[in-house]
């Protein structure tokens, strides 16, 4: 059934992003274009620099828009797909209240990763690729040559872990937003306002558990110094579980709500 | 008869306040249920509960022998008060997003009884009005082949000749073993397709009655039987 459930829900999101992001990367060419012609003279006269300008404007708000968007829908699809009147066709489907978080999530991370390629995607039309993208590319190798020095060949790992710490940091993030707004629908009035309430409270909660959690760490590791491949591989294991259990926290409170505490309008 | 849905002692309060209070009741197989009570007496949380839209605060409700979950959504269809439907699909896209979902989902009934209220299946949802997409809905749930039917206000918003093809389809649609409860305060509408009745008042079953015995026992109809019992 999850797998039915992410066709829907791509379906539904796609045909908001993949237009915004063909017009973004198509302006992101169009402002490449007047900057090539700008040699030749052609931005010196009024209508070139306006026409230029205008452009610029239209996709720097185009990129501001990607990612309002990108933002907006992850909370909309959340709240008035599943909280709104669609949660009634939604919530008597045969399918567990868990898988319908589980595709929300998915489906958000896909398109917070797309919107994050799709804008650099951008840039790298946009700036001219033959200085900037050498040089980029330059630095890139660089760091990874410094730390290939320190870690050896470890540093394939790290990079994963990298990557994998940073998808569960996402989904993370968007689990907290979705146990806000599962919090502000046990309100009786004002649920949005409860639920922006309810993101401050839960932001603070687990700032506040990170902070026991390094200081009870503290006590029997350095996790700062980070200088060896072994430190390294305890500073990863550390935030792994960190985010992990609040991620685990916002999922079960989220699912506990929707499966419990459901009130439909 | 086998039972279809059980009620035993269910209690559901929102904040203090009581909206159903030790409901008793034994729903059997093959029969059109009328479930009837003023605004807020607690049909639509009793329809809610049953769909797992709510959570009993005690008691329990067993439908074809399982509490309200996966397996029940599988054999209940529900038509609820409010548009359900999503604003960027087509009437041909919510058909085969039923399809996916119910196994029991007959499409062909489905573009059968568009065709006969003159819905045009590649219509967008989002464009059209709110009697057409109550007509949807209750074709969407008309045409699943379930064992219970909830239909909750189900023609309060849709006009009197749809509303005479609405519940001839009600009847010539469900198979002999399936049981349909209808919330309703129009009663004098729906009067001739009922069978049983239940009566609601405060969260509380009044009285459970078949229509026959209505008519034999008090000579009256329903209609001025609900008037009498619901006087204000």
């Amino acid at each position: 059934m999850l797998r039915k459930l992410l066709k829907y829900e791509i379906k539904a999101t796609a045909r908001l992003f993949l237009p915004l992001y063909l017009v973004l990367l198509v302006f992101a060419g169009i402002n490449r274009m007047f900057s090539i012609i700008h040699f030749e003279s052609f931005n010196d006269s009024a209508f070139g620099g306006i026409t230029a300008g205008i452009s610029m404007t239209v996709y720097i708000t185009l990129m501001a828009g990607t990612f309002v968007m990108t933002l907006v829908v992850l909370i909309q699809r959340f709240y008035k797909n599943l909280l709104g009147d669609e949660g009634y066709l939604m919530f008597t489907l045969p399918v567990h209240s868990w898988k319908h978080i589980l595709n929300k999530l998915i489906v958000s991370m896909i398109w917070v990763t797309s919107s994050g390629i799709v804008a650099l995607l951008s840039v790298l039309i946009l700036v001219p690729l033959d200085i900037s993208l050498k040089e980029f590319l330059r630095q890139i190798r660089l760091f990874g040559i410094q730390l290939m020095d320190q870690f050896g060949v470890g540093v394939y790992l790290i990079g994963l872990e990298t990557v994998f710490l940073s998808f569960l940091f996402l989904a993370s993030g968007i689990l907290m937003i979705y146990a806000a707004i599962a919090l502000g629908h046990l309100f009786n009035k004002h649920k949005l306002l409860a639920s922006f309430g309810m993101y401050i409270v839960l932001g603070t909660i687990s700032k506040i558990f990170l902070s026991v959690y390094a200081l009870s760490i503290g006590h029997f590791e350095n996790i700062e110094n980070v200088g060896t491949f072994f430190e390294s591989q305890i500073a990863f294991f550390l935030v792994f579980i960190y985010v992990t259990v609040i991620a685990a926290v916002y999922f079960l409170l989220t699912q506990y709500i929707l499966k419990k505490k459901l009130n439909l309008e | 008869m086998s039972t279809i849905l059980e009620c035993k002692n269910l209690t559901k309060k929102f904040g203090g306040k009581n909206a159903l209070e030790a409901v008793d009741l034994n729903i059997s197989r093959g029969r059109i249920v009328g479930l009837l009570g003023p605004n807020g007496s607690g049909k639509t949380t009793l329809i809610k509960l049953c769909n797992e839209l709510l959570t009993p605060t005690s008691g329990e409700i067993l439908i074809g022998g399982y509490h309200p979950g996966i397996k029940t959504k599988k054999i209940v269809a529900y038509l609820p008060e409010n548009t359900y439907l999503n604003d960027w699909m087509k009437v041909s896209e919510i058909i085969n997003f039923f399809k996916d979902f119910y196994t029991d989902f007959n499409s062909e009934k489905a573009f059968d009884m568009l065709k006969r209220l003159n819905i045009d299946p590649q219509d967008k949802l989002k464009t059209m009005s709110k009697g057409t997409k109550e007509k949807v809905q209750l074709i969407l749930v008309m045409s699943r082949e379930a064992q219970l039917y909830l239909l909750d206000e189900p023609i309060g918003g849709v006009d009197p000749a749809a509303r005479d093809y609405i519940l001839d389809t009600i009847i010539s649609n469900y198979n002999e073993n399936a049981t349909v409860i209808l919330s309703t305060h129009l009663i004098s509408d729906i009067e001739r397709i009922l069978e049983d009745i239940i009566f609601i008042k405060e969260g509380q079953i009044v009285l459970t009655k078949t229509v026959d015995e209505i008519r034999d026992e008090e000579g009256k109809s329903v209609d001025a039987l609900f008037r009498e019992v619901f006087k204000c």
